[in-house]
């Protein structure tokens, strides 16, 4: 889904969000600063983005549930392999990889 | 007299950024923290750690002052930018590289950090850099080769009882299909210390052969250099809208020399 520029998510680091995936790659990369100015006790910007400009309610609401950046990267992977945008099973190659070396 | 520490910089595949970390790194620590820094260029084989930094074609290199050419003394560049640097050439076949060790020791009385740019290769040239060090930085690109040859390296430093203080994440675009520092930290069971974006700009500063620290010293790359810096010698770094006065002020110096 393309969205307006002026619905893009601009995070106080500077980094601009366009979809999921940008999402998911902010929440894997952002320092817990720029984090904690979008994401606290009293507000989830992430989350409202997700549900006003992404119109995805069911993702949105269990971010809303959770102020931890890592469970939210959880709940978008699987959104977005569920829609059939994931790739190959990235936990599985690791896990090779550790195994063919050590 | 200090009593200095050896990085060694390592990296088991070409292209990720090794020799690009080691010269930030050193005119990071230079420039901002005012250490007394050297960064060698112990990479026999491909040595570009010069080019980095304006060095082209040196009269002395490293290889040199194993094969007993010359003092390590004498094999020392000062640099403009405020670290010294024993660059390398393409050294000749049968070098003992076990000798980097005997050579470059007695340099931690004179400087705070010594940083040696290692061979990207599974030879006794990285070997001898991990030797040499007191602690080993592990650059690494999010991907899958370049995650595997980053396995490869800490399980070498780890047979060879060299401390790894951590993985250095070169080239990051922050795409969905890479691999994410926690990936990387989870697989090597080794911190990941900083993620540095892949910024034109490193390029643009390659081509001018100066750091990109002091290249562009507000760039968000410089900034994670400098606190990437300032973590490894347990300074704190904030960052400075006057990193051009500083390259001013360098410059200054440099000219005052002249």
């Amino acid at each position: 889904m393309k969205i307006e520029s002026s619905a893009y998510f601009y995070a106080t680091n500077g980094e601009v969000l366009k979809n999921l995936e940008d999402l998911l790659s902010f929440l894997n990369n952002v320092d817990e600063e720029t984090f904690f100015n979008h994401v606290n006790s009293e507000k989830n910007d992430l989350a409202n983005w997700t549900r006003d400009i992404l119109n995805e309610k069911r993702l949105s609401n269990k971010m809303f549930k959770t102020i931890n950046r890592d469970e939210m990267a959880v709940y978008i992977e699987e959104r977005l392999e569920k829609s059939g945008e994931g790739g190959v099973d990235k936990k599985s190659v690791i896990s090779k990889l550790v195994e063919a070396i050590s | 007299m200090v009593e200095g520490k050896i990085f060694g910089v390592v990296a088991l595949k070409g292209g990720v950024g090794k020799t690009t970390v080691c010269a930030n790194l050193g005119t990071a620590l230079a420039i901002e923290f005012d250490k007394k820094v050297l960064i060698i260029d112990a990479n026999f084989s491909t040595p570009h750690l010069g080019l980095h930094v304006g060095i082209v074609n040196p009269e002395h290199s490293l290889h040199k002052i194993i094969e007993d050419e010359y003092s390590v003394f004498e094999g020392i560049y000062e640099h403009a930018l405020g670290f010294h640097i024993i660059p390398g050439m393409l050294a000749p076949e049968g070098l003992d590289y076990n000798k980097l060790k005997e050579k470059i020791e007695p340099l931690k009385e004179y400087y705070d950090y010594i940083l040696v740019d290692s061979s990207p290769s599974l030879n006794q040239e990285m070997a001898a850099t991990m030797s040499a060090s007191d602690e080993v930085l592990v650059v690494s690109s999010p991907d899958y080769p370049t995650l595997s040859s980053t396995l490869h390296a800490i399980k070498i430093a780890k047979e060879q009882g060299t401390d790894i203080r951590g993985i250095i994440l070169n080239k990051v675009r922050k795409k969905r299909f890479e691999l994410n520092p926690k990936d990387i930290s989870e697989a090597s069971d080794v911190k990941v210390l900083a993620s540095i974006p892949d910024e034109i700009k490193v390029q643009a500063a390659l081509a001018k052969m100066i750091p990109i620290v002091s290249f562009s010293p507000t760039n968000e790359v410089s900034h994670i250099y400098k606190k990437l810096a300032a973590d490894l010698i347990g300074e704190k770094y904030r960052r400075s809208l006057f990193g051009r006065k500083k390259k001013k002020k360098v410059k200054e110096e440099k000219d005052e020399k002249e």
